[in-house]
């Protein structure tokens, strides 16, 4: 009647979870087993016929495929050549520092599951990179967990060691590069240094109001024209992996592999669309995008272009409020006062749900033209309006009494005079 | 009146002293001071100077010294005697000397961490060297995280956090890992039962990844008064811990009084009820103006003694009147901790919620109703009154349970035993199974690992084959699901997932008001009960298992309800037994099956029954632990009838007597009956662990059967009732020999006939 401890636990864990576990189908087993026995095939030379190569750390061996492509090869709308055509000056504004195109590393990775955590295991990484004619991506491939510390290894001998690498990456900020940093510490090696662009940031100023998500497939289909087929979705990676690692049979993993070098390739033609809208070599799509360019040049203080990114931005067909609104903050800020004005009496008038126009225009009759009676019948009209804030109301009963006091001083002066 | 002057009055009425089974004062202390020792650093010396500290307690200085050997501790001393020091003492000089010091500082819940970072605060206001110190919950916005992780030198964070937030983050955590020097782990009496395994086992886990980083930190522990603060520290740990026990902190002068309802129908020996009883004293205390805090047994009776006490009180008292349990969220749980320290609120009617230390200030009365199931509960209840110098009140209210019974005829045994043991079982395998996931989750196992147990290697097998782990060349187990373990497990039960309880009153808003643990879903949450918060009804509507939901409205109505398991159990294993001449003993593994059947309507006051309904739920599974016992059915001359109620009187005592002594809530063991049992065909009264797993109480009981099978002769023989009574063989039918036939199955088993006392055991 005894128990063996495994019996204990499965019964166990299958009343509480109200459901049979069964570890391994049979049928499951015997496959694998009839594989091992009957096909005997050794990965390595698999990989080595899939085009991999051999790499030797002091860690032990690990697996990399390199893919390179001729800098005449078109992805989407773009050619890899034009990356090495920018000019590097809009690029180099978003970095904050000035971009080497030459030590740019395209980066991204699949992992075997979600989050950061110290259980979430980074498969692959793809390193893009531009050398003489061609863009190659190193694709390190973790073929089994005791590989990875080669994998890191190898990875930063090859194309992180200078120290000024510029990494560049779709949402690795927050997801590939801490996970590749934790992953360093896992395997007691130091972390990297490196100055990081990651285009989500970018691209979601650009294009969030235009797209339904700014994943990565997304801004390929719309912005950067980029067709995928039979192309393998992203969240079937781990699937794929741990299909792996039973069968350790290569076929499953090369559509991993394709969808991972097309991302790769896609974080090429976004540099090179973000960078051609910022040099005005492409022209944005709508209100919003000029908008965003307008907003960055304002910020770098690049006054002209500024200008004339926020003057196409309120000239667009989908010119929005917020699009006004800016623009006439910038008009304020480089002194031309009639100008905003004029913008904040249209919003006051058109949007009247947005009191911050109205305010700007009451302050500038009070403060500039000394208007005080235009000033006093803005501030009495925001305030009657529906859905005022207390705090806001207060605020503009506290300017309405300054008003009132400079125009009854007024009135006072012009009875003396 | 002050609570001296009542005492004075209550000690020359007649009526009050004939109920009072003992009455015991304790006179004032005065405190044992040594000089703050030469070696503390200059910066923290002037801290504690401005913050008023002279000199310190005897067992703050004993402490310290202790700490600067290296050896880890356990300070053990009553509530508010400076424990807090003990341990920021240390640990702040050795940051001035060396800041690079990490400390980790464990809380069992937010609340009190809030606290001691409070008093942690006011101390580093006065130390010239930057000390960072955060708390790390729930609470804390994501951008401070960052900084936190990098900066802080004290990280104060609860069992909770640690497991889901820090261990599977803890890459991110380089600084403090390797260079953490401390673990504070506060109020270690908390970790008992089923959190205190599953704690263990995150201790093995934050250890585990310690090691990984080089670091070999040292523990400084506290708790409130147990009998094993040292093992306990010890099976938390895995090291040796250094107990320091003496106290050096003044005390008030202290009243305990323990109170048995005075008998209201002499016949059945029917004693008033202690809620009523409590209802009254506490009333009378709170109309004195008497800062009061009442503890019942159930979350129900919590709202029945705050809605009585509210309703008794003067109109602007009642505001002041407030129930607080598990089940209610935590900003009402704060708001009512803050209206405590505050003093805005006078009365409070608890579970044994308030028994962890959240600082809720000083009141001068604690009223137990009922006896809490163990010795180390009654002395935290009482300790929640007399925090500041002068006369306390604690008040022991007697139910009409046999044991409650037997402990007001032998007084001593409850003012003079030590208390009890504090047991955790951190080995149960479903809880090492979730943290052995977690821990493979952390760090790779290697294959010749050890986590905690011996079988380490078969059950990552295990997990290998369940494909959860990986198998990697170099034989290392590896995390592979693409999901986070820690997600799935709960510290605070060993079954999983919680129901939260949604109010549906208001359609357009519905709000959570609540959460409760499955299994107690089935008999609280099901369609039509009426479930209590703060002293409201709400009638539940529908209870949505699968997704983890009540639906509940208000309602305004004069009952509560009661509901009733029927229960099925079959024998897993038989893993030791021990034969009698009238009975076998086993001990082992049981499947039990459990179905919500029917509930009662319970009027409020009278508590008479209004009617019943039907429940339609599933029924639960739990594998668990069970010590059962077996009669030869020819030695008693019982029908089957007979047998049937002699059983379950059997069981009844056997379980009371059982929590008893093993230091547990009488709610942690189940018990139920077998006429005759399907393996051997006889007579059969099981007691089992109440959680998936077992939890080592029915092994406890196996073992320790003679004691507790005579402590349970006592408890029926000692019964004032004639032939049984629901105080001492439990509710149902009772029959005229009912009494005997139990006595006569405790008597064949307690070798000699006689009594503990008699044996002078």
């Amino acid at each position: 009647m005894a128990r063996s401890l495994l019996d204990k636990v499965r019964a166990l864990q299958e009343s509480v979870s109200g459901r049979e576990t069964s570890p391994l189908p049979t049928d499951d087993r015997d496959l694998l087993g009839e594989r091992l026995d009957g096909h005997v095939h050794d990965p390595s030379t698999e990989l080595l016929a899939a085009g991999f190569s051999r790499i030797e750390t002091p860690f032990g061996h690990c697996w990399c495929r390199t893919t390179p492509f001729d800098v005449c090869t078109r992805h989407g709308d773009a050619l890899f050549r034009d990356f090495l055509e920018l000019e590097a000056g809009g690029l180099s504004r978003l970095l904050g520092s000035r971009l080497d195109i030459g030590s740019v590393r395209f980066y991204d990775t699949e992992t075997n599951g979600l989050g950061t955590g110290a259980g979430t295991l980074p498969f692959l990484h793809s390193v893009g990179y531009f050398a003489e004619d061609e863009f190659c991506v190193a694709q390190y491939f973790v073929d089994d967990y005791d590989a990875e510390a080669a994998v890191l290894y190898a990875m930063e001998s090859n194309h992180f060691t200078d120290g000024d690498a510029i990494l560049v990456s779709y949402n690795g900020k927050s997801f590939d590069w801490p996970l590749l940093q934790s992953r360093r510490v896992m395997r007691q090696l130091a972390k990297l240094s490196v100055k990081h662009l990651d285009l989500l940031h970018p691209s979601r100023r650009l294009w969030k109001h235009e797209l339904p998500s700014v994943k990565l497939a997304e801004i390929e289909r719309h912005v950067l024209n980029v067709e995928r087929e039979h192309d393998l979705p992203g969240s079937e990676a781990p699937a794929r992996y741990f299909e792996y690692l039973e069968s350790r049979s290569f076929d499953v993993m090369e559509d991993v592999f394709r969808h991972n070098l097309l991302d790769v390739c896609s974080l090429v033609a976004l540099c090179v669309k973000i960078s051609h809208l910022i040099d005005g070599v492409a022209e944005a799509s709508g209100g919003r995008t000029h908008l965003a360019l307008a907003t960055w040049f304002d910020a770098w203080h690049d006054i002209q272009a500024a200008g004339i990114a926020y003057r196409n931005a309120v000239n667009a067909r989908d010119a929005d409020w917020r699009s006004f609104w800016l623009y006439s903050l910038f008009l304020k800020r480089q002194g031309a006062l009639e100008e905003a004005a004029s913008i904040w009496t249209t919003l006051a008038d058109q949007a009247p749900g947005q009191p911050e126009p109205a305010i700007e225009l009451a302050k500038y009759y009070e403060h500039h033209v000394r208007d005080f009676a235009a000033a006093l019948a803005i501030v009495e009209k925001t305030l009657n309006q529906h859905g005022v804030s207390p705090p806001l109301a207060a605020a503009l009963e506290y300017r309405l009494a300054r008003i009132q006091r400079k125009l009854a001083q007024q009135c006072k002066g012009a009875g003396w005079s | 009146m002050n609570l001296d002057q009542l005492l004075h009055e209550w000690k020359r009425d007649e009526q009050f002293v004939e109920q009072v089974a003992a009455w015991r004062v304790t006179p004032a202390r005065l405190g044992q001071y040594r000089e703050i020792p030469g070696s503390v650093h200059q910066e923290v010396r002037f801290a504690l100077e401005q913050r008023g500290i002279q000199s310190l307690y005897s067992h703050q200085a004993e402490a310290w010294e202790v700490a600067a050997r290296g050896q880890d501790l356990v300070v053990v001393t009553p509530t508010a005697s400076g424990k807090t020091l003990c341990y920021n003492l240390p640990i702040l000089d050795q940051i001035c000397k060396n800041p690079a010091t990490r400390a980790l500082y464990i809380f069992p819940t937010k609340a009190l961490a809030q606290d001691q970072v409070a008093e942690l605060h006011g101390l580093l206001g006065h130390v010239k060297t930057q000390i960072q110190s955060f708390t790390y919950d729930g609470d804390t916005p994501v951008n401070a995280r960052q900084k936190i992780r990098e900066a802080g030198q004290i990280v104060v964070t609860n069992p909770d956090m640690l497991h889901s937030a820090i261990l599977p983050h803890h890459t991110k955590w380089l600084k403090l890992f390797e260079n953490l020097r401390y673990i504070v782990i506060d109020e270690t009496h908390m970790y008992r039962g089923v959190f205190g395994s599953h704690f263990a086992n995150v201790i093995r886990r934050l250890l585990r990844i310690c090691e990984f980083y080089g670091a070999r930190p040292q523990f400084i522990m506290s708790s409130a008064t147990i009998a094993n603060p040292g093992e306990l520290a010890h099976w938390l740990t895995g090291r040796e811990i250094h107990v320091i026990g003496e106290s050096g902190a003044p005390q008030g002068e202290r009243h305990t009084i323990l109170y048995n309802p005075p008998i209201v129908q002499p016949q059945l020996g029917l004693r008033a009820s202690s809620l009523q009883t409590a209802r009254r004293l506490g009333g009378r205390l709170l109309r004195e103006g008497i800062a009061t805090i009442a503890f019942v047994k159930t979350r129900t009776q919590v709202e029945v003694l705050a809605s009585y006490l509210k309703s008794d009180a003067r109109e602007r008292q009642r505001g002041e009147i407030v129930g607080y349990r598990g089940g209610y969220l935590p900003h009402e749980r704060r708001r009512i901790e803050r209206g405590l320290r505050a003093g805005e609120i006078t009365g409070v009617v608890s579970t044994n919620a308030l028994e962890l230390g959240v600082d809720i200030g000083s009141l001068d009365a604690a009223i137990t109703v009922g006896y809490p199931g163990s010795i180390a509960s009654i002395l935290q209840q009482s300790g929640r009154a007399g925090r500041r110098k002068g006369v306390s009140l604690s008040l022991v209210i007697a139910n009409a349970s046999a044991l409650d019974q037997y402990l007001m005829a032998h007084p001593e045994a409850l003012l003079e035993s030590s208390p009890e043991s504090a047991r955790i079982y951190p080995d149960n395998l479903l809880i090492l199974m979730d943290h052995l996931k977690c821990a493979a989750y952390e760090l790779p196992f290697a294959a010749d690992e050890q986590f905690a147990v011996e079988t380490t290697a078969e059950l990552l097998e295990y997990l290998a084959d369940a494909r959860v782990l990986h198998r990697g060349r170099d034989a290392k187990f590896y995390w592979m699901s693409d999901a986070l373990p820690s997600q799935g497990v709960s510290l605070r039960s060993a079954s999983q997932e919680n129901v939260v309880i949604i109010d549906q009153t208001d359609t357009a808003h519905p709000v959570v008001i609540g959460e409760t643990d499955r299994f107690g879903a089935l008999t609280t949450l099901h369609e039509e009960a009426i479930y209590l918060h703060q002293s409201k009804s709400y009638q539940v509507e529908r209870l949505d298992l699968d997704n983890g939901k009540a639906f509940v409205r208000r309602v305004d109505c004069d009952y509560y309800t009661d509901a009733e398991l029927a229960v099925r159990l079959q024998v897993l294993d038989e893993l030791e037994v021990v034969e009698q001449d009238t009975a076998v003993h086993r001990f082992g593994e049981v499947a039990v099956n459990a179905t919500p059947t029917l509930f009662k309507k319970i009027k409020f006051d009278t508590h008479e029954n209004l009617g019943w309904g039907r429940i339609y739920l599933p029924e639960a599974e739990l594998h668990t632990t069970a010590y059962w016992c077996s009669f030869a059915e020819s030695s008693f001359d019982f029908s089957q009838d007979d047998w049937e109620s002699a059983l379950k009187g059997f069981g009844h005592v056997l379980k009371h007597a059982g929590a008893l002594h093993c230091m547990c809530a009488p709610s942690d063991l189940h018990a139920t009956v077998q006429v005759k049992d399907p393996l051997h065909g006889r007579p059969s009264a099981y007691v089992y662990d109440a959680y998936p797993g077992g939890i080592g109480l029915a092994e406890r009981m196996f073992r320790d059967r003679d004691l507790i099978l005579r402590s349970s002769f006592d408890m029926i023989r000692a019964c004032a009732c004639e032939s049984g009574c629901p105080s001492c063989v439990g509710p149902g039918q009772v029959d005229e020999g009912l009494k005997d036939r139990v006595l006569q199955l405790l008597h064949s088993l307690v070798v000699d006939g006689l009594s503990l006392a008699e044996r002078g055991v």
